[in-house]
């Protein structure tokens, strides 16, 4: 042990020796020797090869080429920080942007926040925590953890006395998401003597947290310098083009731990996404802890571990805000309810589920395991109120509201004896119609809990495309100033054109290009899977609901479409790969929904490559695209 | 206040997942003990929990002085429990009489198997389980030498396993608090182990069989294991692991009364092969894939370290070959990684097995010599474009046949691999994918070829590439010290149908099949008495079904292999097809592949596992059966590899995990 130490000791100094000596040209030679002298082998913890390779910025490409002892080249972070239009800015912005080809270095210790300006302490104090999460996300481009440097000085004066202010000015006092929130923003910076000044105005909250992810990415770690490196001159005016830029997580096939779920808050703050859509229930199990109807977790959660509690809840509600995330609810009914509604029954309550865990599956539900409300049992509205009530609460203050409402089994009410029997002494026919008829009933009476719930203020209900939605139907049952619609079908479904023709606020999620569960074997275990081929970045980057609106109306209904939103069924997925199905396909949905750029994949390409290494830095395990050698060699791994 | 784990334990129906489930005269005795371990509030909270179950009822609603919900300070009880019914748990809710059990519980006891994986070829497993903590386990050993000092190691893992069997195990140790009946922390496990074998590095000829008999006398569970050699033994130990199980409803372990295993594998070879070059995996992680690896009992690490795209490997006597190949300095394994991860493997049954891909698949790294007056250009083509034109993927490289020096390299690469790996039983020279192309439009292999009148035509190319193969084996012979060791090579040119033997001879060479599992060569490879390791990509290229990495689409063998293509996909039944025989003497086993275009240390985990689970059943085991009698087993396995810290992913909904047989077609 006392000779590894002394070793690694005497290595490291040899390191560092021919670290010095890259500038001449037989650097090999030299270590060749150096290490032939120490021909025990090296100590992995301590000892470290150098590199002979930098990168030259041409033409806006990052060009590997060897240190050729002259001139020393950067790494591969500080070139492309500087190379190229949009430097490594994800997602890309809309307005102006210019960034200055030279970097400053300086220390983590000397960036701090210069000063406020907000209308309200409510603000201030949101701005105070946005600016320590972006200066904790800093620290993070620095590696091997801790914030601390691998090269710990001493360094030039130059990068100890250089100092970062931050100044942000909010003028608006939003505090909470909403689809008005106009996230815009500028960010100036400039640099004079060993003074750099990042400027930051924003109408709302909002817009100055997205400020802070920008001036983030304008931040690098500099390999060959062991420090923080940040652009010296920039200016940025960035606004988005969509309001709605959501991931939903649906926790009911598989629970994900709350850590899990806040690094996706994290890498969600990191691509400017706003709307985590939480699809908490379904018919497999019901992880969350109403306090005032426990049973329903006691008996629908998969165990008493997979269980999210009111705390954890406000907890994940407050960290998406002050990272510009809204957290939205879904409670899915009629259909998609099953199990935790079985102890009603014994309660006296009569049967609130029916079809429940009913089989076989095939003849009651498009998967197991089957369950449905019963709409015709008063007791069903009652405890749906409750459940809106505690709802509202704990995600409160809500702007929207997602009632699920997809794929209702017609064949399981009309087996269930109590619904039969129901409609028959209301003279009501059991063709397909009158179940629609019941079902937009039920919808309504839905809407209405949720007003009361909310105190008699109406917010927009967001629904997903079904029978219900179907042109024919959809007049009569939803009314377009309550209702969003979220579209689950191809992009090719007529059922677009009709739902935008009739003047319905839609969300894009059609599920031939954001559907982020597909192409892991069979979805269901029907072994047929309906999406069997994985979505890669690139098909969820080129995915325009712009286009798809054109293509199929002849109009971009710019005013009706709110954006979009990836979605993860999680049938495959629970903690162990929630960051790798999510990222960094996510952030490719991002750059749709934030830039909607008029190009496709192959301009954003290297970007995205260098943010996924980002997200990674930021403890998103993010899956890889391509190998590093692409990363490398810019452009060269082309079809 | 009790923590949340502790909370739900003290049910009235304290007894039932007890080793006898009967002892009811002692119930009371044991409820008291435990229940004065408690704090006061623990008590009255308990008490609560205790009236909610016994009138099966809650009574909770709206009952507030029932302090609000935080994360920390309390868990939910559960109302459900399990039945074991016609081998198949099921799921029921406890009506406050019955003595239901846990889901982990009813899975160890119920159906033949109970949750080992790969099933074992004869097991009879006990349907009652004793509860002892992971600190009473003892051993002895009767071993010889070397293996002596394995077996204590192989012991400390199988220890550390069960401390992992705790949800919240984190490195290294768990917070066992019980509180515990006094039968379990009175209880031990005993465990015996007899090898009679002196072999400490896995062949092809090691027997891994091994015997296992566990017994239950009063408070000491004795686990018997007798085996021919080391390797059988840890394997046993392993089969040992797998009959224990978290109690969760007493926060200890417990054990299977009684079982007898007698076990071995079907086949010799039972491989994963993980790729270092297109993306650089750390220590740690490739230490993770060999934990799991030997979780499933798979034997071989394949390692494929070099490629054209980078050169990740410290050659201590090249050390340029890293500097100017390895990514970056970060990303490089040094000899002591090397050492270690061989060292990791071999304790926990694992050969670590050097792939050294040449001619092709080879490109940086190779820069430096062209600068060494005495060395010249050793790769061609190397970061060559159009890349269409000079290899299958970007970056080309190949080596440079005309050049002798290049063989001087390759001798002193093959020199120090040979000792970093040893000592070695195979060796893997890759060899596929050579692009005549490349070859023939570097000026100086065709003034070569020419000034030595061999012609410009593929045979002759061919030709060249067999000369070049075969004086490679010759320097990993002189490398390995004049001992002959088989050389594994992939299905290429060299070996296609109509001359697989004309360039390799079967004494030598062992051929891994990389195409399709009903390419002809396979017929052919065998009937001229080819010993054969499958890895037809339609069913084992685990790195499928993700987007394309050039270009749009996706990548070029989707979709995505489900487990259960992984699962049936049996060597056996290929070679039938083609030859109307299995031919168990020449196929050596399997390997699934995990190329790493699109995968690093965020996802090697979950592309690996479980699928290499699926693979190692069907390797180890070879079941006549397909998936379907495979499956509750399968996902129960997937989540006790979670515990151990592997990142495996899901393969469906938790709810098909607690209701058994209900998500079917």
């Amino acid at each position: 042990n006392l000779f590894c130490s002394r070793y690694k000791r005497s290595i490291t100094v040899a390191s560092d020796k021919t670290m010095i000596t890259k500038v001449a040209s037989d650097v090999g030679r030299i270590f060749l020797l150096v290490c032939l002298v120490f021909s025990v082998p090296p100590c992995s913890t301590t000892f470290r090869l150098t590199s002979p390779w930098g990168w030259r910025c041409i033409n806006e490409t990052c060009v590997k080429q060897e240190n050729d002892g002259v001139r020393s080249l950067a790494d591969l972070s500080t070139c492309k920080l500087t190379c190229g239009q949009d430097s490594t800015i994800w997602p890309s912005p809309t307005g102006f942007l210019k960034i200055a080809p030279q970097t400053v270095h300086f220390l983590l210790e000397s960036l701090t926040l210069r000063g406020i300006t907000a209308p309200t302490d409510q603000v201030k104090e949101l701005v105070e925590k946005a600016f320590h999460i972006f200066r904790d996300n800093v620290g993070k481009n620095i590696p091997e953890g801790g914030g601390k440097a691998t090269v710990m000085g001493p360094f030039h004066k130059q990068v100890t006395s250089h100092r970062v202010f931050v100044a942000v000015t909010v003028t608006g006092r939003v505090t909470r998401l909403s689809l008005e929130t106009s996230e815009a923003y500028t960010l100036g910076i400039t640099t004079r003597g060993d003074v750099t000044n990042a400027t930051v105005l924003a109408g709302d909250f909002f817009g100055a947290r997205h400020a802070l992810e920008t001036l983030s990415q304008l931040i690098e770690y500099d390999e060959l310098a062991g420090v923080l490196q940040i652009v010296s001159t920039a200016a940025v005016v960035d606004a988005p083009v969509y309001k709605y830029r959501g991931i939903l997580l649906d926790t009911s096939r598989n629970f994900f731990s709350v850590r899990a779920i806040e690094r996706t808050l994290d890498a969600m703050a990191a691509s400017k996404l706003n709307t985590l859509h939480w699809h908490i229930t379904d018919t497999h199990s019901f992880p969350l802890y109403l306090e005032s109807l426990p049973r329903m977790a006691f008996f629908g959660a998969y165990s008493p571990r997979e269980i999210y509690r009111a705390a954890d809840v406000r907890h994940l509600v407050e960290y998406g805000r002050v990272r510009g995330v809204r957290v939205l609810p879904e409670f899915p009914a009629p259909a998609h309810a099953g199990n935790g509604w079985q102890w009603a029954q014994k309660q006296g309550l009569g049967k609130l589920g029916v079809c429940l865990n009913q089989e076989p599956w095939q003849s009651y539900c498009v998967e197991p395991p089957c369950g449905q409300l019963n709409i015709i049992n008063n007791n069903t509205y009652n405890i749906l109120a409750q459940i809106y009530k505690e709802l509202l609460d704990i995600f409160s203050p809500l702007d929207l509201f997602h009632f699920g409402g997809s794929k209702v089994n017609l064949n399981c009410w009309n087996t269930t004896e109590e619904i039969v029997a129901h409609l028959e002494k209301e003279g009501h026919g059991r063709d397909h119609e009158s179940f629609y008829r019941l079902w937009g009933s039920f919808q309504k009476s839905a809407l209405d809990l949720l007003t009361q719930a909310n105190q008699g203020k109406q917010i927009p209900g967001i629904l997903w495309t079904s029978q219900l939605t179907e042109k024919d139907r959809i007049e009569s049952h939803l009314d377009p100033q309550q209702y969003i619609i979220q579209i689950l079908t191809n992009r090719t479904d007529k059922m677009i054109k009709s739902l935008l023709t009739k003047g319905y606020r839609v969300i894009f999620s059609n599920q031939d290009a954001w559907n982020l569960g597909c192409g892991f074997g069979n979805l269901s275990p029907s072994g047929k899977s309906w999406c069997i081929n994985y979505k890669g970045w690139q098909a969820v980057y080129d995915n325009s609901p712009n286009n798809i609106s054109a293509t199929l109306t002849g109009s971009s209904h710019r005013n009706l479409i709110l954006g979009g939103e990836a979605v993860l069924w999680s049938h495959h997925v629970d903690d162990t790969t929630l960051d790798s199905k999510l990222w960094p396909r996510g952030a490719a949905l991002a750059e749709r929904l934030w830039t909607n750029p008029d190009t496709n994949w192959e301009a954003a390409e290297t970007r995205f490559v260098h943010h996924r290494q980002r997200l990674v830095r930021r403890g998103i395990m993010a899956q890889r695209v391509q190998p590093e050698w692409c990363r490398q060699n810019e452009g060269h791994c082309y079809l | 206040m009790d923590g949340g784990r502790g909370g739900v334990i003290e049910h009235s129906e304290d007894s039932r997942d007890h080793k006898t489930q009967s002892a009811s005269s002692h119930r009371e005795d044991k409820v008291i003990v435990s229940w004065l371990r408690l704090s006061y509030k623990t008590r009255i909270w308990k008490l609560r929990m205790k009236l909610l179950e016994v009138n099966c009822v809650i009574v909770l609603l709206g009952s507030l002085t029932w302090a609000p919900a935080t994360a920390t300070t309390f868990t939910l009880p559960s109302p459900w429990g399990y039945r074991c019914d016609a081998d198949r748990c099921v799921k029921e809710e406890n009506t406050g009489v019955d003595t239901l059990v846990t889901l982990n519980t009813c899975k160890l006891t119920c159906g033949p198997y109970g949750v080992l994986w790969p099933k074992p070829t004869t097991a009879t497993v006990g349907n009652e389980v004793a509860e002892f903590l992971p600190t009473n386990v003892t051993y002895v050993t009767a071993c010889v030498g070397e293996v002596c000092s394995l077996l204590e190691t192989a012991i400390e893992i199988f220890k550390d396993n069960l401390q992992r069997y705790h949800p919240d195990y984190a490195s290294g140790s768990a917070p066992w608090e019980g509180p515990w009946a006094p039968d379990t922390v009175a209880h031990t496990l005993h465990i015996a182990v007899d090898v009679t074998g002196k072999e400490t590095r896995i062949t092809l000829d090691t027997d891994e069989s091994y015997d296992l008999l566990v017994a239950t006398t009063g408070d000491v569970t004795s686990a018997s294991i007798s085996a021919p050699t080391f390797f059988g033994a840890r394997h046993a130990l392993e089969t040992l692991s797998q009959l224990v199980e978290y109690q969760e409803n007493r926060d200890s372990l417990m054990i299977v009364t009684t079982a007898k295993v007698t076990d071995s594998p079907v086949f010799k070879y039972r491989g994963i092969i993980l790729d270092t070059s297109r993306n650089y995996i750390s220590v740690e992680s490739i230490k993770r894939s060999l934990d799991s690896m030997a979780a499933n009992k798979l034997n071989s690490f394949h390692w494929h370290i070099t490629d054209s795209h980078s050169f990740p490997l410290y050659l201590e006597t090249l050390p340029n070959m890293a500097y100017y190949g390895a990514y970056s300095p970060r990303q490089v394994y040094y000899p002591a990684d090397v050492r270690h991860l061989v060292e990791y493997g071999r304790v926990r049954g694992v050969r670590v097995l050097p792939e050294f891909d040449a001619p092709a698949h080879v490109g940086n790294g190779w820069q430096w010599t062209e600068k060494e007056e005495s060395l010249g250009k050793l790769a061609v083509c190397v970061n060559r474009e159009p890349w269409q034109s000079f290899c299958v993927e970007p970056p080309c490289g190949q080596l440079n046949l005309a050049n002798p020096n290049m063989y001087k390299l390759l001798g002193q690469i093959y020199d120090e691999m040979v000792q970093l790996f040893s000592p070695i039983d195979l060796f893997h020279f890759g060899g596929d994918e050579v692009n005549l192309n490349c070859w023939n439009t570097t000026e100086e292999i065709v003034t070569w070829m020419n000034d030595n009148n061999f012609g410009l035509s593929s045979d002759a190319y061919y030709q060249q590439w067999g000369i070049f193969q075969e004086k490679a084996r010759q320097l990993l012979t002189a490398a390995n010290g004049g001992t002959e060791v088989p050389g594994i090579m992939w299905t290429s040119h060299l070996t296609e149908a109509g001359h697989v033997d004309r360039y390799l001879n079967n004494s030598q060479y062992i051929i891994q099949i990389w195409t399709t599992g009903d390419d002809p060569v396979i017929g052919e490879l065998l009937n001229k008495n080819f010993r054969v390791i499958f890895s037809n990509y339609d069913a084992w290229y685990l790195d499928c079904g993700m987007g394309a990495w050039v270009g749009a689409g996706n990548n070029w063998c989707s979709p995505y292999k489900g487990w259960q293509t992984v699962y049936d996909n049996s060597p056996y039944a290929m070679a039938i097809s083609q030859t109307g025989s299995p031919h168990p003497d020449l196929v050596l086993g399997g390997e699934a592949a995990l190329w790493t275009e699109q995968g690093d240390d965020t996802t090697v985990d979950s592309k690996l596992w479980p699928r290499g689970a699926a693979l190692a059943e069907r390797l180890w085991t070879n079941p006549d059966t397909n998936w379907e009698a495979a499956e509750t087993r399968f996902i129960h396995h997937r989540q006790r590899l979670v515990m151990r810290g592997i990142m495996a992913q899901r393969v469906q909904p938790e709810w098909c995990h607690q209701n058994e047989g209900l998500c079917y077609l």
